[in-house]
């Protein structure tokens, strides 16, 4: 077998043991890897009936992409859970990383995790060999102090270790898992790792990835990578990383400062990535194949910020700067270190606190609510009192925002005999999910659509982050999409991100592209879905010379359709509906307030109007269900059956 | 001319494609454990160093090869291996002071850079220049130049007063 490791490891905590299955062709073919592995493997083996994201009956797992290791711009790992912490219902996060590869050349495409462990445990992996071992030395400490200490513990530098912080053992929601400073952000998988009492996974291989077609993959090299390089925003990205958003997005108009109140803050060129560039950056590191190389490594060198790292990304920068109302790029790296050290989400717990100061704004909390804390904007001392409160759960005040902002919004409530409702409209949010600092009112209708179907809760990462990369006259100059389809969103009118009518194809379209590119692990960066110039043609490329089968464009795009519905069935199996595709209601309801943009918002009823559209050009129900004849055209057979037995279609109608 | 592999570390962001390529063109597989080249990071210090062969002029491998399987490519100036006259005995290793040799996983045989016969594909895939190939006399001066302007960018900040 080319291109795939040819083993699913299913390690079943409660027993601790490990067991190897072989990798069934058909199933890999079909789902490709990473995420598609992730969600069939969950929806098949998990019982949605269990309702408590803690359960040891919840299941975690983690697949590297199909093309991870065996070719460029491939670094992705997905990590997945049947229930999530954050929304309650299924969920997954990807990082960039050097682990996927490394486990691919363990000959490993997917490790599932069952049960709980009585002790904390590690699992290692050095190629065939396979063993759960005790991590109780390693209780509480950090993600860069667990990677150092299993390194040199397994005797080798190369190894490479995904582990969860503090805040994961501590069951915090929004905690996560990461490779050193390579976060998988979003959905609080760390949380349920901690629940199952797994630490860590370390891995090292040394079988290498064999290559069906070589001299096929040496051209798809020449061609595809020297395009990456040559892309126009090639020099932005390697040079400043994503946090160059920030600048651009300032000048335009669309950053969302103060919880997405405002769109200024003074002294914002405190936190430019210009500033980053010349004072803090040491120099620019990368994932595992990646010539992009976005991340920076960063040192503040002296005072009580002091600190060392890498990245950071967008939405450190933007959420605990002008999201915070607050200007302090060194406070900001100090908290991006400790927040990777810790193992928490940056998305969500920005969102979280910048919540609470908002409530604090309109005397909503006091001191009494926050064991003390003042929590005003562009605050930091209190700011990184109150992550460390949460990661390690002291006090009232730090467990209630371990356990979610949600439980945090209904005690506010309960106490304060207001309605719970009156709270969570402050939470830019849809399905639980807090978003990241793009503005469902100025990305594009496309980005508002399709933050509300994904299927993982509010994320620009799910399909279209912007629909600015249509804004072009001429088809070719769009990266990263098959010319004809270009071609055709063209002609429809979509480069006007404003224009409602049409954009349910180019978002269902983008969906589907997503869930290849996060099945083949291949970094969203490099791809069209942040105007670069890697699409669904090359990923096919390099999935053919790799595997030696013979995929079109096409037939990757009906495996991303395919994965996509499996989500979504799954998502409507636990009970979510169309009320929970609607981006968050302050984008309905408040005017953007000021700058080039002021006055922006979304229109409720052409909301309605295009969500039904999608529905129907997905080939679902007007509650968003995956009808029988759509998953039977798919070769989801078991899906609609089981949909049927569950009587899924006739709750919530 | 005669060209040199040049590294620069500092331009190093630790992506092992050259790793990557390597393998592909000498193994026909990927396995950076089969590459000529590879990086060695410290990833929380942000140190990246490729490591290769450095063509020396006074190579120890070659000294310490008792069959003589060692010899210089006069086109490339690369130190190669007679693999009939290699009978693995890994002394090479031990004699090269930069880890420039390996062992083959497979065939137990060592191998090494051979500049890919004058067009080394690390470099032709190295984003950042943290490689080149290059003639002899402008890897002087290149290294020169780096080191020149750290000093000069040192003068310069301890020349002009403090804004702040």
């Amino acid at each position: 077998m080319y291109g795939w490791g040819g083993t699913i490891l299913k390690a079943y905590l409660s027993d601790g043991k490990v067991i190897k299955d072989p990798l069934n062709l058909e199933f890999a073919k079909a789902f490709l890897g990473g995420r598609g592995f992730n969600s069939k493997i969950i929806y098949d083996d998990f019982d949605p009936k269990i309702t408590d994201p803690l359960s040891p009956k919840n299941i975690v797992a983690i697949s590297p992409g199909s093309l991870c290791g065996n070719t460029l711009s491939a670094s992705r790992v997905c990590v997945s859970v049947a229930r999530s912490p954050i929304t309650g219902v299924f969920g997954d996060a990807n990082l960039g990383s050097y682990f996927g590869g490394e486990l691919k050349w363990a000959g490993y495409d997917s490790i599932v995790f069952y049960g709980k462990s009585q002790e904390l445990v590690y699992l290692q992996i050095e190629d065939d060999h396979v063993e759960l071992k005790d991590a109780r030395h390693l209780k509480g400490k950090l993600v860069s102090e667990t990677d150092a200490i299993l390194k040199e513990e397994v005797g080798d530098p190369d190894a490479r270790v995904i582990a969860i912080g503090p805040a994961g053992e501590n069951r915090a929601a929004s905690a996560i898992p990461l490779e050193l400073h390579r976060a998988a952000g979003g959905c609080g998988t760390g949380g349920v790792l901690g629940s199952k009492n797994l630490k860590a996974i370390v891995v090292r291989g040394t079988k290498g990835a064999k290559i069906a077609r070589p001299a096929e993959l040496k051209e798809a090299f020449k061609k595809i990578h020297k395009r990456l390089l040559s892309g126009p925003l090639y020099p932005m990205f390697s040079n400043y990383g994503s946090s160059a958003l920030l600048d651009l997005f300032n000048e335009d108009g669309m950053l969302p400062t103060f919880n997405w109140q405002d769109r200024e803050v003074d002294g914002i060129e405190g936190v430019y990535s210009t500033t980053l560039k010349d004072k803090y950056s040491v120099k620019m590191v990368s994932c595992l194949g990646c010539a992009v190389h976005c991340e920076h490594y960063y040192a503040v060198r002296e005072g009580p910020y002091a600190t060392r790292g890498a990245g950071p990304e967008y939405e450190v920068t933007c959420g605990f700067g002008p999201r915070a109302g607050g200007v302090n790029l060194e406070a900001v790296l100090y908290i991006n270190t400790l927040l990777n050290d810790l193992g928490l989400d940056v998305v969500q717990v920005s969102n979280w606190i910048n919540t609470l100061r908002h409530w604090w704004q309109d005397r909503l909390i006091d001191e009494t609510d926050t064991d003390g804390l003042i929590l005003e904007w562009g605050d930091y001392e209190n700011t990184i009192e109150a992550i460390k409160r949460m990661a390690y759960r002291e006090g009232a005040f730090g467990n209630l925002l371990a356990d979610n902002i949600f439980a945090f919004a209904e005690n506010i409530a309960k106490k304060k005999g207001m309605p719970v409702e009156k709270l969570i409209r402050y939470i830019i949010q849809i399905k639980g999910m807090t978003q990241s600092s793009g503005d469902n009112r100025l990305m594009g209708i496309g980005a508002a659509l399709s933050h509300g179907t994904s299927t993982r809760g509010s994320d620009h990462l799910r399909g279209v982050n912007t629909d600015i990369w249509l804004q072009h006259d001429k088809p070719e100059d769009i990266q990263g999409i098959p010319r004809e389809l270009a071609k055709k969103f063209l002609e429809l009118g979509l480069s006007d991100p404003n224009k409602y009518e049409g954009k349910e194809l180019y978002v269902a379209f983008m969906e589907d592209n997503c869930a290849v590119i996060d099945s083949l692990g291949i970094c969203k960066r490099h791809t069209s879905w942040e105007g670069m110039g890697i699409g669904l043609e090359e990923m096919a490329e390099y999935l053919n010379a790799v595997t030696g089968l013979d995929y079109t464009w096409q037939d990757l795009e009906r495996c991303g359709t395919r994965i996509y519905n499996v989500e979504r069935a799954m998502q409507a199996r636990y009970g979510l509906r169309r009320k929970d595709d609607y981006p968050p209601i302050r984008f309905f309801e408040e005017e953007v307030p000021a700058g080039p943009m002021r006055g922006a918002i979304l229109d409720k009823k052409k909301y309605d109007d295009l969500l039904a559209r999608y529905y129907e050009h997905r080939g679902w129900t007007k509650q968003g269900i995956p009808t029988k004849e759509t998953l039977v055209e798919l070769g989801l057979q078991d899906i609609a059956n089981d949909l049927r037995n569950r009587k899924v279609m006739e709750v919530g109608k | 001319m005669e060209k040199v592999l040049f590294i620069d570390p500092e331009k190093c962001t630790g992506c092992k494609v050259c790793e990557f390529i390597c393998s592909l063109y000498h193994e026909n597989e990927i396995n950076p454990i089969k590459s000529r080249i590879q990086v060695i990071s410290w990833e929380r210090e942000g140190i990246d160093v490729p490591m290769v062969c450095q063509q020396c002029e006074d190579p120890p491998c070659e000294a310490a090869c008792p069959t003589h399987a060692i010899y210089r490519d006069p086109q490339t100036g690369a130190m190669l291996i007679k693999e009939e006259a290699c009978i693995g005995c890994r002394m090479c290793i031990s004699a090269c002071p930069f880890g420039g040799s390996s062992i083959h996983p497979d065939t137990r045989q060592v191998i090494k850079c051979d500049l890919c016969g004058g067009e080394p594909k690390c470099v032709e895939f190295c984003a950042t220049k943290a490689l080149e190939y290059i003639p002899v006399s402008k890897a002087v001066l290149l290294r020169k130049r780096v080191a020149a302007q750290k000093l000069g960018e040192l003068f310069q900040t301890l020349a002009t007063p403090s804004a702040s």
